[in-house]
């Protein structure tokens, strides 16, 4: 048969051009969501990945702010102060898991001066570019999944990160792992800020405990090819494997353990495992699986058991995934402080840190003059017969210490 | 070492016979028709979600792949018709590459909208068997895709000694000549692309039913892993083959002999050296036919 004379380097020119045009595709989405905005309304944007690969997140960032509104409106609006009865109205906003779009977006909501806040963004990378524009306008910025301790690397007056912040996820991992007697450890990290300095954070504290991290792997985030390095890991022998990544990459590389004959327990440093989605798409690869979450549904204060049932009522579960239960909270912590009646949304800001909640459902709700969270409890869990089953909590105390506390305060 | 070597064999071999399959998928409009279809990737992850919605729907591990061929092969075909038809022969060969493009992000946008972002499991539709090789296994997935490469090979054996192979032969080195002589050359580019979609969900399928999670994002990745077999194989289906083989080689030795991370890097690296240095692709080192 006659072969074909065309070369493959215009179409390889084509396949470049044509990638980098589709890579250019983004979408936007705004406006208000809920009611009709009037001048005593207090407007927050909403901002996460709406859209994409990460739209989950953006979603669940969403669904915390909307809960924490319809309770507040419902409740009458703000409950006392200059702006009692102002109902909460929310802008939500894409930052297509981007970088520079969530920069963009910062900028938008300075320009607009309608927003009072900025809550939300999903990665920490997205996190710590975003947090000097909103500060160098003086525009309150809660962080509510991300969580990197480098977002609140400098001395920022207006930025708060809500979720316990990256010491306290992997030392308490770190913790536990070596109290179950484990000594070696593989880490499989994701090749993006959280992941790669999450994983950093869990070798040094488990090593500083005693143990030793026997290999790292660092692998494409959101890269379902994952026998390779599984493999790899596997050979080094590990006690225990320590898995930075998003919910899929960490259900991919168990697929892979367990597809290996390997019963090597998994731990996941994330906290992106407490969700029905995981359990579901794990299956029986989960067995055993421990993971950490801020949101302990066997909690018993009157705040836990109201926050689980309006969730339960809307979503039929009272897995709470991280991102809502941390931007509700977001959401009542600036309700709070719009009661102390700050002037405009320079002065929330300072409200914010006078803020003092004793349980918001999640926990006790405050902040540390750097903008961390103080008190902030991570609930530790492990997979048995499909569900999760808590055994032990840790609460941060410091920025770079870890206490274990029973349940069921 | 040596464990380290059955471990990069069966990895290798695991990996080289899915990229094998998506790549003569892609290599079959590329070799057959000189066209590049971008919506490749769309359309198998289309129809893989599709399969996985059917399977925990119903179960049925025939009505799920019956699903995934069945949106496979319509997808494919819709890229052809609304796409690529409507601008072939005019001279510009780029158009319809981009074209393509835009089908891509409208099959995305049918598998986001339905199925959202979020990753879901995908079933052991080819049983839960497995056989441990060094840290890893190679799984029923492997057999399964040798199985659609030899009987891909074998139908394409076939169908080019026969009179309609014969048809697709001519349509690709002589369009013109072939429409005067009363081959319907249109028929024979909606066919090519029926079976192309075809190929495509079968490696979607067999992706799916190895790494067992799957999601919208797969999509890009999947075209570029096809188009990457399809260039390195030099357009040829046997070629494609080889060069989805020597993709998942390079991957394999990548993630574990030096690390994941270099994983992707490699395969580029593998992509362009056969760009600079051998342009028709690596096909002429083993064969010289097209088919």
């Amino acid at each position: 048969m006659k072969t074909s004379r065309r070369g493959v380097r215009p179409v390889a020119a084509a396949f470049i051009i044509t990638a980098a045009l589709s890579a250019c595709g983004s979408t936007t989405s705004g406006g208000s969501s809920g009611t009709a905005a009037t001048t005593r309304d207090i407007r927050l944007a909403i901002v996460g990945p709406m859209t994409g690969d990460a739209a989950a997140d953006g979603q669940h960032i969403l669904d915390g702010a909307t809960l924490a509104r319809d309770q507040i409106n419902n409740a009458g609006g703000v409950a006392s102060g200059l702006y009692k009865g102002a109902k909460i109205v929310l802008d939500p906003l894409d930052d297509t898991e981007s970088v520079d779009r969530s920069v963009t977006l910062a900028h938008q909501v300075v320009d607009s001066s309608q927003e009072w806040a900025f809550l939300g963004t999903g990665f920490s990378d997205a996190a710590i570019a975003t947090a000097p524009v909103l500060e160098r306008a003086s525009v309150s910025y809660l962080s509510t999944y991300a969580s990197s301790a480098q977002i609140l690397a400098k001395p920022f007056k207006n930025v708060f990160v809500v979720p316990p912040t990256f010491p306290a996820y992997a030392y308490s991992a770190a913790e536990v792992a070596y109290k179950q007697g484990y000594r070696h450890a593989a880490v499989l990290q994701a090749n993006a800020a959280f992941g790669l300095q999450m994983a950093k954070l869990f070798t040094d504290h488990f090593t500083a405990l005693g143990g030793m991290v026997v290999d790292t792997e660092t692998y494409t985030l959101g890269d379902k090819n994952t026998q390779g390095f599984v493999a790899k890991a596997l050979a080094s022998q590990p006690e225990v494997i320590a898995m930075a990544g998003l919910t899929g990459d960490d259900v991919a590389q168990l697929h892979q353990i367990r597809s290996a004959a390997n019963s090597t327990p998994v731990l996941d440093l994330e906290a992106v495992a407490f969700s029905q989605s995981f359990l579901t798409t794990a299956g029986n690869d989960a067995l055993g699986f421990v993971g950490q979450t801020p949101s302990d549904p066997k909690r018993k204060t009157a705040a836990a058991a109201h926050l689980r049932s309006i969730y339960s009522a809307k979503f039929h579960t009272d897995v709470i995934p991280d991102p809502t239960a941390f931007t509700y909270e977001a959401v009542i912590g600036v309700a709070r402080a719009m009661e102390s009646g700050p002037s405009d949304r320079t002065q929330l800001g300072a409200a914010i840190h006078n803020v003092q909640l004793a349980d918001t459902g999640v926990g006790p709700l405050r902040f540390d003059p750097s903008g961390a969270r103080l008190g902030g409890t991570l609930w530790y869990f492990h997979v048995a017969n499909g569900a999760f089953v808590f055994d032990t909590g840790y609460r941060q105390t410091a920025p770079l210490a870890v206490h274990e506390v029973p349940l069921e305060e | 070492m040596g464990g380290s070597l059955v471990t990069a064999g069966a990895v290798a071999l695991s990996l080289g016979v899915l990229y094998a399959v998506l790549g003569v998928g892609f290599a079959l409009l590329y070799g057959l028709l000189g066209e590049v279809n971008l919506a490749f990737g769309d359309a198998a992850v289309l129809a893989l979600l599709v399969s996985a919605a059917v399977f925990s729907a119903t179960g049925s591990v025939i009505l799920t792949a019956l699903a995934a061929l069945a949106v496979g092969v319509l997808a494919s075909v819709a890229v052809e018709r609304f796409a690529v038809a409507p601008l072939r022969g005019r001279g510009n060969t780029l158009a319809p590459i981009i074209a393509t493009v835009g089908a891509a992000l409208i099959l995305r946008n049918l598998s986001l909208t339905p199925f959202g972002a979020e990753d879901r499991s995908y079933p052991q539709l080819f049983g839960s068997g497995a056989l441990v090789a060094g840290t890893t296994s190679l799984d029923a997935t492997v057999i399964a895709g040798l199985s659609v490469l030899l009987g891909a090979a074998a139908a394409g054996a076939w169908a080019f000694r026969r009179r309609w192979g014969r048809a697709v032969i001519a349509v690709r080195d002589a369009p013109v000549g072939a429409r005067l002589l009363g081959i319907p050359a249109a028929r024979v580019s909606v066919v090519l692309y029926a079976i192309a979609g075809l190929l495509g969900a079968v490696g979607g399928v067999l992706v799916g039913a190895h790494v067992r999670t799957v999601g919208a994002e797969l999509s890009w990745r999947t075209t570029l892993l096809a188009f990457t077999a399809a260039i390195i194989g030099g357009g040829s289906l046997r070629g494609a083959a080889l060069g989805g083989f020597a993709l998942g080689g390079v991957e394999a030795v990548a993630q574990v002999l030096l690390g994941s991370i270099w994983a992707e890097a490699f395969a580029l690296l593998l992509l362009v050296s056969v760009i600079l240095l051998r342009p028709r692709g690596l096909r002429r080192a083993l064969t010289t036919s097209r088919t």
